[in-house]
């Protein structure tokens, strides 16, 4: 052996992250692979996942291909939404249903017909490259857009589901009017003209009744008690407009036809008693009656009736929606609330008619959409791919004609929002654009950030608790530094550019990521190597990259609630090896889900490859700083001078030989029974699992550069390693002769 | 009711199978006995929770006369007489009565319900005597009644309504009461106990003099009960 | 909350570890004070009406007078109310509730008449209501001043005499409120000054869940 007084020893290598340059520093690796950044700062074996619904006996539940997990809570907390699409379905965690052995505490909540649906729909799922399914939470449920080519957005409160806002106008009603004239049985002409005088009281037909229609008092002396004006004749048109149990508007129908009132004067008789009698013109303006009011479709709980005033002598022809009342009210929110009534007796005089009637447009199915400044922003419309659309203010399905937004001039698909502090972030492939509120206070104006940097997956999308937000983009991962006025958008994937190029490009719309609480990490699964399935994980922690494939996940979410889980909806392996689709919890682990053996590894960069220039080098001893975790023993292969030949293979053991830990289980050679005691005969105890060295002796004589690549199937934790070598100064390898 | 209790693992700790074990204790104990702090608010929904329905009963019916009138004529109301509305209109009741039964006696007296929710509708379309000078005198009433454990029929006083005859030959009215049936309504009556087997509406009439025709004439009437498993409020 | 799963599999062989078991114990231990949500109880948990609280869900709150209707000597319990003094309190009919934010499905019924005998003169117009912290809730009037809307008994030369009935369903927030049921008669006459309400009921059903 090389006399120890000429061994350098580098320094501690707390490898994290990896970068697949060829020439790294020695503290970056060149992979990190499934493998846990913890909470005491070492890396350890990822573990898991836990079936979300565990086998108790009576298998899984009957899962299809996953596209979509999404979990929030509503009613203040008290509810507890976890949703998931499924195939064609779309389905709703219902824990309660398990108790007494049931395997499906899911229930279907949007689906086709024969899965006995609460909506029935036809979703038309495939496999064809698309967004995971989208969803958003508003304050009052969630926007639910499943992955399909049948698809449309629904809206779940936690109670009801049903198609988000009208895709289509009521039809318009018909309107009645009786012809405007005198009609009384009784009574005298002094009664009729006095209300207060004694008598038997007022004649029921002479108590004005109607008043829709216009009284000219042209030419009438003001004591003229035989001439008290004439109705005008008048036109009136209706149109009917529905709300739903969310405040949802649909199009106002088309205008009615039009309903007459016919012109009249002041009517007199001559009674049996030859007495003259009159009835006053406002005894005869008449009532109307709107009838054929169109009922709604499911979810509509009223109809708003809005009627023009007198065409012909108002002088306007707009649209007014007519009180529920005559006087105030608190509880009225629509002119007929209910979705029964098919006929209105109108009698509103143009007076009452104040507020004109929103107009929103047929909702047309879109693909994303996100809640920013207190509305709902929908955009890739099916008929549009680059509008953007804002809904009124609360009402998350009701667009107007006018809140249209194109923020790509070119037209670009729009492929991913994302709600920053500053405004909306809003993605074509290639460029970036900032929504914000207008500088003149009213509606909104789009600022570009990038023409260059866009998303190519709207579902890798997420925020760092720094502010950041990443997401997958043509070249790699993005990043979006937040800053006064609009921030900078910088690639942060160069470490492992290299890498990306493997992504399947065909399919990385379909990646997805998600912000892990615990790990504090940025996760995105994307499809590498031309798989159909995002097979690869991608961790950033602000710093580096990591990866991971203990899931295949279609799509994934972090629970809103204090336990933080990342769920995946898509494929884990069982010990078997059985590839099961469902839904799992990462980073847990239970008894009755074994995952398939798979490797862990932490591969160190070329190292002394940057100071190779100087000399050459034979590296002797390996030293592996670890924390104590089980019985059994890793392997240490190492590599020379660039080459990926294994020249040699040691193993170390994965606890300190010198102070053995107790161990679980009985039927292991080295673990000691519960209740024992240590080789000293002291009782064991209870510790937390402990660093300790080891090393390994290697031979790789006069090298450039070596790499070791430490892997295991089984649980080790790192912390981090060293080596020692024998340097050759003034070492080069030779040319060839 | 049992509060979680779990000592956290330290260095040190002696490890056996008492570690493990007391910890599992600690926690089962809980989840056997769980605390009503332990349960978030909202956790039951209707999945959970059985029908706080305790009994509904209701019955509505038209007259078997002509228009679906029932007829009450001189011989049959007269105040201080009542009779059951009844579907034929005649004395004794017959074709069905505006009368509802609980599948079991309700008692009143007992923590299941706050009271017996009544409500009590009557289409009344016309009352008449054939004598134009009464005109002024004429009206209808109506009251509800209970029957109590031992089957008497108790009159619930603050139920009985008044409806006079309005100028129209035909009056065309929708009349009604809603009370709630409490404990001690019973007794107040005149009755014996707390529990209420039934309800009932019954209708009379007055007007001057002793005239040879008087005639009450109702259509459409229904009676519902609702019983809730409730507690009512101390006022 | 919903489910829990164990942080960390011990696994045979492993090493002891306090912060991993302490981990996986704690996923559970937590749960209990008090995050026991919806999914943690399975269907059918309470099977017994009588398991249930009785104010869990319904509540039934009540005032109520009777009075003889034909009482010509003292009208115990008769409640005046007058012509033109605007919104008055029937006698007696006030609830104060106090509670969680419920809906309330309040009823109100009561019969009024006018003694002495007629002939009357005038037009009373009468309008009742039910009334909230002290606000008139529109949708709960019955009656109006308007002339298409005719008012009970206005022929002045009849006896008068009605039963009336109204009722409203509203969402209250939690705190402490009051119910009122009102009436008020309006009149431009001289001598129908006044009528008589006699039994009258005030009831609110106040539903939590």
């Amino acid at each position: 052996m090389a006399d120890t007084r000429y061994r350098y020893r580098s320094e501690t290598l707390p490898i994290r992250i990896e970068s697949g340059k060829l020439l790294t520093p020695a503290d970056i690796g060149s992979q990190i692979h499934n493998m846990y950044f913890t909470a005491e700062g070492t890396l350890r074996t990822v573990w898991g996942p836990a079936p979300y619904v565990p086998n108790y006996g009576a298998g899984y539940p009957a899962y299809n291909e996953m596209h979509g997990i999404y979990h929030t809570t509503m009613w203040g907390g008290t509810r507890d939404v976890l949703l998931i699409q499924t195939g064609d379905e779309v389905w709703i965690f219902e824990g309660w249903t398990t108790g007494g052995g049931g395997i499906t505490p899911w229930r279907v909540l949007i689906g086709p017909g024969a899965s006995n649906p609460d909506q029935p729909a036809q979703i038309d799922s495939d496999r064809r490259p698309r967004f995971p399914a989208q969803f958003e939470t508003t304050p009052a449920g969630v926007v639910i857009i499943p992955r399909g080519e049948g698809s449309r957005p629904y809206f779940y409160d936690g109670q009801a589901v049903l198609p988000l806002g009208y895709d289509h106008s009521p039809e318009p009603p018909e309107g009645w009017s009786k012809d405007a004239g005198y009609d009384h049985t009784a009574g005298t002409l002094a009664t009729a003209l006095d209300p207060t005088a004694a008598g038997p009281g007022i004649a029921l037909d002479q108590i004005p009744r109607g008043r829709l229609g216009m009284i000219s008092t042209d030419g009438v002396q003001v004591d003229d008690t035989t001439d008290t004006g004439r109705i005008l004749e008048g036109t009136y048109r209706c149109s009917v407009q529905w709300i739903d149990r969310w405040g949802n508007l649909s199009p106002l129908s088309s205008p009615s036809g039009e309903l007459r009132v016919t012109a009249s004067h002041t009517a007199h008789d001559i009674t049996a008693a030859g007495l003259l009698q009159f009835a006053r013109v406002e005894c005869q303006l008449p009532e109307v009656m709107w009838t054929g009011i169109p009922e709604g479709p499911t979810g509509t709980i009223g109809r708003v009736l809005c009627r023009t005033k007198d065409l012909k002598n108002s002088g306007t022809t707009k649209m007014f929606e007519l009180p529920p009342n005559a006087g105030g009210g608190t509880q009225a929110f629509s002119t007929l609330p209910d979705n029964v009534t098919v006929s209105f007796p109108d009698n509103i005089p143009d007076s009452w008619l104040i507020r004109e009637p929103d107009e929103p447009e047929a909702v047309v199915p879109f693909l994303l959409y996100k809640v920013a400044f207190g509305r709902g922003w929908a955009a890739n419309f099916t008929d549009d791919p680059s509008r953007l659309q804002y809904t009124m203010p609360g009402r998350w399905g009701t667009f107007l004609k006018e809140n249209r937004i194109y923020p790509d001039p070119s037209g670009g698909e729009i492929t991913g929002m994302f709600t920053a502090p500053e405004g909306l972030l809003v993605f074509t492939e290639s460029s970036t654009f900032l929504i914000v509120i207008s500088y003149g206070g009213e509606g909104f104006q789009t600022n570009t950030l990038s023409r260059t940097a866009g998303c190519v997956a709207p579902s890798s999308l997420a925020a760092l608790p720094d502010g950041r937000i990443i997401w997958l983009g043509q070249e790699g991962f993005y990043a979006y530094t937040p800053a006064e006025g609009g921030g900078s958008i910088g690639v942060i994937s160069e470490p492992i550019e290299r890498e990306l190029r493997s992504i399947n490009r065909a399919r990385r719309l379909q990646a997805t990521a998600a912000f892990d609480v615990k790990e504090a990490k940025y996760r995105c699964w994307v499809p590498h190597d031309a798989s159909i399935q995002n097979n690869r994980c991608w961790e950033y922690d602000g710093e580096g990259w990591t990866r991971r494939t203990d899931t295949l996940a279609a799509d994934v979410c972090t629970t809103k609630d204090h336990r933080n889980y990342m769920l995946a909806a898509g494929r884990a392996t069982e010990a078997g090896p059985i590839a099961r689709d469902g839904v799992w919890v990462l980073d847990h682990e239970v008894r009755s889900f074994a995952p398939a053996s798979r490797p862990s590894r932490v591969v160190t960069s070329w190292l002394r490859g940057l100071r190779a220039a100087a000399q050459r080098g034979s590296p002797v001893t390996v030293y592996l700083w670890f924390r104590e975790m089980s019985s059994g023993t890793l392997n240490v292969e190492v590599q020379r001078d660039w080459r990926s030949d294994v020249t040699q293979t040691a193993s170390v053991f994965l606890h300190p030989q010198d102070d053995f830990p107790a161990f679980l289980g009985p039927t292991d050679a080295a673990a000691a029974d519960y209740g024992g005691v240590d080789p000293d005969g002291d009782p064991l105890t209870w510790e937390r699992r402990r660093p300790y060295w080891t090393r390994a002796d290697i031979h790789v004589p006069s090298a450039e550069a070596f790499r070791l690549r430490i892997t295991h199937t089984g649980d080790w934790e790192f912390i981090g390693m060293s080596f020692d070598e024998v340097p050759h100064p003034d070492s080069f390898r030779s040319a060839p002769k | 009711m049992a509060d979680v209790t779990y000592t956290s693992l330290e260095g040190g700790d002696l490890f056996d199978a008492a570690s493990l074990t007391s910890r599992f204790t600690g926690i089962t104990a809980a989840v056997n006995d769980v605390e009503a702090a332990a349960v978030d608010r909202g956790a039951f929904n209707a999945a959970h929770l059985p029908s706080l329905i305790v009994d509904r009963q209701q019955t509505s019916f038209v007259g078997t006369g002509v228009g679906g009138n029932h007829v009450y004529d001189e011989t049959e109301v007269l105040l201080p007489a009542y009779l059951t509305i009844n579907r034929n209109g005649t004395n004794p009741p017959a074709g069905g009565n505006l009368e509802i039964t609980f599948t079991a006696p309700v008692d009143l007296a007992t923590a299941e319900t706050g009271g017996i929710f009544i409500m009590c509708n009557l289409h009344v379309v016309n009352m008449d005597d054939d004598t134009p000078a009464n005109v002024a005198t004429r009206f209808i009433t109506y009251r509800l009644q209970i029957r109590d454990g031992p089957g008497t029929w108790i009159t619930v006083q603050r139920t009985e309504r008044l409806l006079a005859e309005s100028f129209a030959s035909d009056q065309l009215f929708q009349v009604g009461v809603r009370t709630l049936i409490r404990s001690g309504d019973v007794v107040a009556g005149g009755g014996v106990g707390d529990v209420v087997q039934a309800v009932r509406a019954q209708i009379s009439m007055q007007t001057a003099g002793a005239p040879p025709t008087r005639r009450v004439t109702l259509r459409e009437c229904s009676l519902s009960g609702l019983v809730l498993h409730s507690s009512r409020a101390t006022p | 909350m919903s489910w829990r799963f164990p942080r960390f599999r011990l696994r045979d062989g492993n090493a002891l570890s306090t912060d991993d078991t302490n981990e996986s114990f704690l996923e559970s231990a937590d749960e209990m004070s008090g995050r026991l949500n919806e999914h943690n109880w399975a269907s059918g948990t309470i099977p017994a009406r009588t398991d249930v609280d009785q104010d869990a869900a319904f509540v039934w709150h009540q005032v109520a007078v009777a009075g003889d209707m034909f009482d010509t000597g003292g009208q115990v319990n008769w409640f005046e109310v007058g012509a033109n003094t605007g919104w008055v309190r029937l006698g007696g009919m006030i609830l104060t509730i106090t509670g969680p934010s419920a809906l309330y499905w309040i009823h109100a019924s009561s019969v009024y008449q006018r003694r002495p005998t007629p002939p009357h003169t005038g037009l009373p117009y009468i309008k009742w209501a039910i009334r909230v912290d002290g606000q008139i809730i529109p949708e709960s009037v019955v009656g109006g001043l308007e002339g298409d809307f005719l008012p009970f008994n206005w022929n002045a030369s009849r006896r008068i005499g009605a039963p009336i009935e109204t009722n409203l369903l509203t969402s209250i927030s939690g705190g402490q409120h009051t119910i009122e049921f009102c009436v008020r008669l309006d009149s431009v006459a001289t001598l129908l000054n006044h009528l008589e309400f006699v039994s009258r009921e005030l009831i609110c059903l106040e539903m939590r869940r």
